[in-house]
C-alpha cells in the first residue's frame, strides 16, 4: 500500500513533467529540423531559381561555356550543394557540374535517398514590345514566357541529417534532463505528500488498534502539517479520555480483586482452619479407636461389656463426623477429582445394605434392598459415600418400626438410584434448604444423635461434583424418596472378585515408625493383639538402625511424613534398596489428593488417619499373605 | 459608332475603320477627328468603328480612313474593285502598305502615313546620340530586309558604314554575335521575326555585355533598354491624318503616301548614364527637327 501510494504520487508528478518535457523537445525540435529542412530547400531553390535567371540568358546564347561557368558557380561557396545542371527543352544536358544523378531530373522520377533534387524551369523573359511598332497589333496580350530548359540542382541531406542527429541527441538528452529534473522534483514532492500520508495512515491505523499514545511524527516540515498537528490533537483527546476511563476501570476492577481476595481469603482460611482443625482431631481419634479396641480385646472389658460398646459407639460416631466435616472441607478445598468407572449397581446397594443393616437393625428399623441387574458410570466410592449419608439420613428421619427402602429404576438412559422412607416428610418449603449445611428438620435442639446435619450437604456438593441431578420428592406424613440419577453403564464389563478377608494370624515382623508414643502404644496393643509382631522405631534414623539387626520386617507401617520431616516414601524405598522385599503401608492425616497421588505413584497403599481397625487389619492382613 | 459633327454636309460622310478597339488606334481616331473638326469648313458624318463592322452594301461614304494594318487589309477587301471612295490608312508600317497596294496611289484615292520613320531620321538620331559612330548594324529578317537600301543610303549619305546581318536558320544569336563583332551601335528594325517579346531581352542582354547600345524604334524599346528611340506617337499621326482627310474633303486629291511628319525622341537615361552619356529628349527632338527642317 505504501510503494502503491508513493509509485502513485510519483505518477501523478512525474508523469506530466515527462509529458511536457518530451512534448516540448518534440515540437521545438520538429519545428526545428523543419525549418532546417525547409531553409535548404529555400536555398537550393534560391540557388536553382538564380541559375536559372543567370542561365536564361546562356541558353539563349548557347554560350556552353557560358552554362558550364555558370553551373560550376553556383556549386562554389555552398558544401551542401552536390551538382548542378543545364537542361534544354528537351531534357539535353547543356552544361553540368559536380556530381549530379541525370535519372532524378525526369519529372516524377523518386530523387536519390538523401538528396534533395530541384528542378527550375528556364523561360524566356518576355519584354513587351510587340505594340504596332513592333508589328504587332497592339494591346494583344504579350505571348507567355517560352520554356527554353531546366536547372537542376542536386542538394545532399548529408549535413542535414548530421545536423538533425545531432539535434536529436541534444533533444533526447534536455529530455532526459528535464524529466530526471522533473523526476527529482516529483520525488520530492511524493516524498512531501506521501511521507505524512503514510505517517498519518500508519499512526490512524495504531490508534484505531488500540495504541493511543501513537503520535504522527515528522521531522520535516511539509505542506500537510496542519493535517498532522489536528490528527495529533485528536489521538491526545482520544488518549486522555480512554486513559481517564482505563483508570476508573482498573480503580474499580481493583477494588473488586480486592473484594473477591478477601472473600476468597475468608473462605480459605475458613477451609484451612477445618481442614486442620480436623486433621488435629484425627490424631488423638485415631489412638482413642485404637485404645477401645485393645479395651474390647482386654480381659478388663468382660466384666462392663456393655460400657465398651457404647464407648466404641461414641468413637465411631466422633469418627463419622470427623469424617463429614473432612469430607466438606475437601470437597470446599476443590481438592477432589472424581474418578469414573462403570459399576454394578447391585453390588453397591448390597454393600450398603450390609454395611448399614446393623445400624437399622439396632433402631429396629427395617432396611430393605431391591435387587437391580443395572449398571451406571460415575466414581463409585462418591457414590457409596452418597448413598451412606442418604441411607443414614433415612435411618435417622424414620421412627422405630419403620422401613427404608434401597431401589433403582431406569429413567431415559438414567439410573436412578432412590431411597425411600416411611419418615415425617419434608414440607414443600423445606426441600431445597434441607441440603444446605447444618439445616436439620425436626431437630431444633440439635442432638448430635441425629448427626451434624452435613449429609445432605456434602450429598449435594458430591453429586454436583460428579454432575449428577439429585433431588427429594416427599409427602408430609407419609414419607420421602430421595434419589440420585446416573448415566446408565451400557457393557457390563466382569465384576471383579472381591477378596475374601482372612480371619487368620499375622505372620511377619511389621516395622512401625511413629514418633507420636499413643498412636505408637496403641499400634503395638492393636497389632500384638492380632498375633503380629512389632517393632516400634520413632524416626528414619531409628528405622534404618532397627532394619540393621538380625530379623528384617517384613512390612513398614509409617506415616507419609515422619519426625523431622522425612518422608515415609522415601524411607520405604530406602529400605527397600538396603535389605530387598518389603510390604509398605502409609497412613497419614493428610487427606489431600497429592498425598494420594504420591502414595499411588509410589505403589503403596495408603490409610487415612483415623484408620478403622478392620480395615487397618485387612489391610496388613492383604499384604503380609 | 456614329459621330454626327454640327457641320453636316450632304455626302460628307467619313468611315473610320479601327484595326482594333485598341488605345492606340481610338487615340489616333480622335486626333484625326479633332483635327478635322478644327479646320473643316463642312459638318463631316463619322462613322467611327471596328473595321469588320463595315460593309460594302452600306452607302459610300465621302471618305474612309484606315487605322492599323488590318484596318486596310479589311477595308480593301470589301472592295475587290478597289473602294470607290478615297482610302487614307494610318498606322501602317511602310512595308505591309506597300506589300497590299504595291506602292500605287491609284489618282489620289489611296494614300498613307506610314507608322515607322524614314531611315534618315533614324540615323540622324543615331548621329545626335552617339556624334563619334562609325558603324551601325542591323539584323535583318524576311521582312527588314527590304528595309536595308533606304538605310544604307542614309548612312553613306553621312559617311557611315552599315552592317546588316541576316537571321538565318542557324539561329538569331550567331548573327547577332558577328553583327555586335563589328558595329558601334546596333539599330532595331521593326520585322517580328527578329525584334519580339521573347528576344529582345537576349539581344539587349548581349549588345550590353559587348557596351553596345541598341537604338529602338518605339517607346516600348526604350522602356526595355534601348538607349534611344525615335517615333510619331498616334496622336501625332492621326493630326497629319486629319490634315489629309481635310484635303480630301475640300475635293482635293490625296497626297501620296508619306513618313510621319511629326515625330517624338525617347531615351533611357539609365542606358544612357551606363554608357556615359547624358541626353534630353526635347532637345534632341528639336535638333532633329532643326535638321529636318534644314534639309
Amino acid at each position: 500500500m505504501k510503494q502503491a501510494l508513493r509509485l502513485r504520487m510519483l505518477l501523478a508528478a512525474l508523469l506530466p513533467v515527462a509529458l511536457v518535457a518530451v512534448t516540448l523537445t518534440f515540437v521545438f525540435l520538429h519545428s526545428h529540423l523543419s525549418e532546417l529542412e525547409a531553409a535548404l530547400n529555400g536555398r537550393g531553390r534560391a540557388i536553382a531559381r538564380q541559375l536559372a535567371t543567370a542561365a536564361e540568358f546562356a541558353i539563349f546564347s548557347g554560350s556552353e561555356d557560358a552554362m558550364r561557368r555558370l553551373a560550376e558557380g553556383a556549386l562554389t561557396g555552398d558544401g551542401d550543394l552536390r551538382g548542378a545542371a543545364i537542361v534544354d527543352d528537351s531534357d539535353h544536358v547543356l552544361a553540368r557540374a559536380g556530381a549530379i544523378h541525370p535519372e532524378s531530373w525526369r519529372p516524377g522520377a523518386k530523387a536519390p535517398r538523401g538528396l534533395l533534387v530541384i528542378s527550375e524551369d528556364v523561360r524566356r523573359s518576355v519584354t513587351p514590345v510587340d505594340d504596332i511598332y513592333g508589328g504587332g497589333i497592339g494591346a494583344a496580350p504579350a505571348a507567355p514566357p517560352k520554356l527554353v530548359g531546366r536547372v537542376v540542382v542536386e542538394i545532399s541531406e548529408a549535413n542535414l541529417v548530421a545536423r538533425r542527429d545531432q539535434l536529436l541527441a541534444w533533444g533526447a538528452a534536455v529530455a532526459l534532463l528535464g524529466v530526471v529534473l522533473g523526476g527529482w522534483l516529483a520525488v520530492g514532492i511524493a516524498r512531501g505528500i506521501a511521507t505524512p500520508v503514510l505517517a498519518i495512515t500508519d499512526a490512524v491505523e495504531r490508534i484505531g488498534n488500540g495504541e493511543t499514545g501513537a503520535r504522527v511524527e515528522l521531522r520535516r516540515k511539509t505542506p500537510l502539517d496542519s493535517l498532522v498537528h489536528g490528527i495529533n490533537a485528536m489521538a491526545e483527546r482520544v488518549g486522555l479520555t480512554q486513559e481517564e476511563l482505563r483508570l476508573k476501570i482498573s480503580e474499580a476492577t481493583a477494588e473488586l480483586l480486592m473484594e473477591k481476595e478477601t472473600a476468597e481469603h475468608a473462605t480459605a482460611a475458613k477451609s484451612r482452619f477445618l481442614a486442620a482443625a480436623s486433621h488435629d482431631l484425627r490424631q488423638p481419634m485415631h489412638a482413642l479407636g485404637l485404645f477401645v479396641s485393645s479395651l474390647a480385646q482386654s480381659s478388663a472389658a468382660k466384666s462392663e461389656a456393655h460400657l465398651v460398646v457404647q464407648i466404641q459407639s461414641a468413637v465411631t460416631a466422633l469418627q463419622e463426623m470427623l469424617d463429614a466435616l473432612l469430607d466438606i472441607s475437601r470437597l470446599d478445598g476443590g481438592t477432589v477429582i472424581p474418578r469414573i468407572n462403570s459399576f454394578s449397581l447391585r453390588t453397591v446397594l448390597d454393600r450398603m445394605a450390609t454395611e448399614m443393616m446393623p445400624l437399622a437393625e439396632a433402631r429396629g428399623q427395617r432396611l430393605r434392598v431391591r435387587r437391580t441387574g443395572l449398571w451406571a458410570t460415575s466414581d463409585r466410592q462418591m457414590i457409596e459415600r452418597i448413598l451412606q449419608n442418604l441411607i443414614g439420613n433415612a435411618l435417622n428421619h424414620t421412627a422405630p418400626g419403620g422401613q427404608v427402602l434401597l431401589a433403582c429404576r431406569r429413567r431415559e438412559g438414567a439410573v436412578l438410584i432412590e431411597v425411600w422412607d416411611t419418615g415425617a416428610g419434608i414440607p414443600d418449603g423445606a426441600r431445597q434448604e434441607i441440603f444446605e449445611e447444618y439445616v436439620q428438620l425436626n431437630n431444633p435442639e440439635r442432638d448430635r444423635a441425629k448427626g451434624l446435619g452435613l449429609g445432605l450437604a456434602i450429598c449435594r456438593r458430591l453429586a454436583e461434583l460428579l454432575g449428577h441431578p439429585i433431588g427429594v420428592r416427599s409427602r408430609v406424613g407419609r414419607g420421602s424418596v430421595f434419589w440420585i440419577e446416573l448415566p446408565q453403564a451400557g457393557e457390563p464389563p466382569l465384576p471383579l472378585s472381591p477378596t475374601t478377608m482372612l480371619q487368620a494370624k499375622l505372620d511377619g515382623l511389621i516395622l512401625v515408625v511413629e514418633d507420636d508414643p499413643l498412636v505408637a502404644d496403641g499400634m503395638q496393643q492393636v497389632i500384638g493383639g492380632w498375633g503380629g509382631r512389632v517393632v516400634l522405631a520413632r524416626s528414619r534414623a531409628e528405622a534404618l538402625a532397627l532394619c540393621d539387626g538380625d530379623e528384617t520386617p517384613a512390612l513398614l507401617l509409617c506415616d507419609l511424613t515422619l519426625a523431622g520431616g522425612d518422608s515415609g516414601i522415601a524411607l520405604a524405598n530406602e529400605l527397600r534398596a538396603l535389605h530387598g522385599p518389603l510390604e509398605v503401608l502409609l497412613v497419614s492425616a493428610d487427606v489431600s489428593q497429592e498425598a494420594q497421588v504420591a502414595a499411588r505413584q509410589a505403589g503403596f497403599a495408603l490409610l487415612k488417619k483415623p484408620v478403622p481397625v478392620g480395615r487397618l487389619r485387612a489391610a496388613l492382613q492383604h499384604l503380609l499373605k | 459608332m456614329t459621330y454626327t459633327s454640327s457641320v453636316r454636309a450632304a455626302g460628307s460622310q467619313v468611315w473610320v475603320a479601327l484595326g482594333d478597339t485598341g488605345g492606340v488606334y481610338a487615340e489616333a481616331a480622335e486626333a484625326l477627328r479633332a483635327e478635322t473638326d478644327r479646320s473643316a469648313g463642312a459638318r463631316v458624318e463619322w462613322r467611327i468603328a471596328p473595321y469588320a463592322q463595315f460593309r460594302a452594301a452600306d452607302p459610300a461614304p465621302r471618305a474612309a480612313v484606315a487605322i492599323g494594318s488590318s484596318a486596310l487589309r479589311g477595308l480593301l477587301d470589301l472592295y475587290p474593285e478597289g473602294p470607290p471612295f478615297p482610302v487614307l490608312a494610318l498606322l501602317v508600317p511602310r512595308l505591309a502598305y506597300e506589300r497590299m497596294h504595291e506602292g500605287a496611289n491609284r489618282g489620289g484615292m489611296l494614300s498613307a502615313i506610314y507608322l515607322d520613320q524614314p531611315p534618315a531620321r533614324q540615323i540622324e538620331l543615331i548621329r545626335q546620340v552617339l556624334p563619334g559612330v562609325r558603324r551601325i548594324g542591323a539584323l535583318t529578317g524576311a521582312d527588314s530586309r527590304l528595309a536595308v537600301p533606304g538605310l544604307e543610303r542614309a548612312t553613306s549619305e553621312r559617311g557611315i558604314q552599315f552592317l546588316h546581318a541576316q537571321v538565318g536558320d542557324a539561329g538569331l544569336f550567331p548573327a547577332l554575335q558577328q553583327l555586335l563583332g563589328e558595329s558601334d551601335v546596333l539599330l532595331a528594325l521593326a520585322d517580328t521575326s527578329v525584334f519580339n517579346s521573347q528576344t529582345v531581352a537576349g539581344i539587349l542582354t548581349a549588345a550590353y555585355r559587348r557596351q553596345i547600345p541598341l537604338i529602338g524604334f518605339s517607346p516600348a524599346y526604350v522602356k526595355a533598354g534601348a538607349l534611344a528611340a525615335v517615333y510619331s506617337t498616334p496622336a501625332q499621326i492621326g493630326l497629319r491624318g486629319g490634315e489629309l482627310l481635310r484635303l480630301v474633303l475640300t475635293g482635293q486629291r490625296l497626297p501620296p503616301p508619306q513618313w510621319p511628319r511629326e515625330f517624338s525622341v525617347s531615351v533611357n537615361s539609365n542606358v544612357a548614364r551606363s554608357f556615359g552619356l547624358t541626353l534630353d529628349e526635347g532637345r534632341l527632338t528639336e535638333q532633329l527637327r532643326q535638321k529636318e527642317r534644314g534639309q
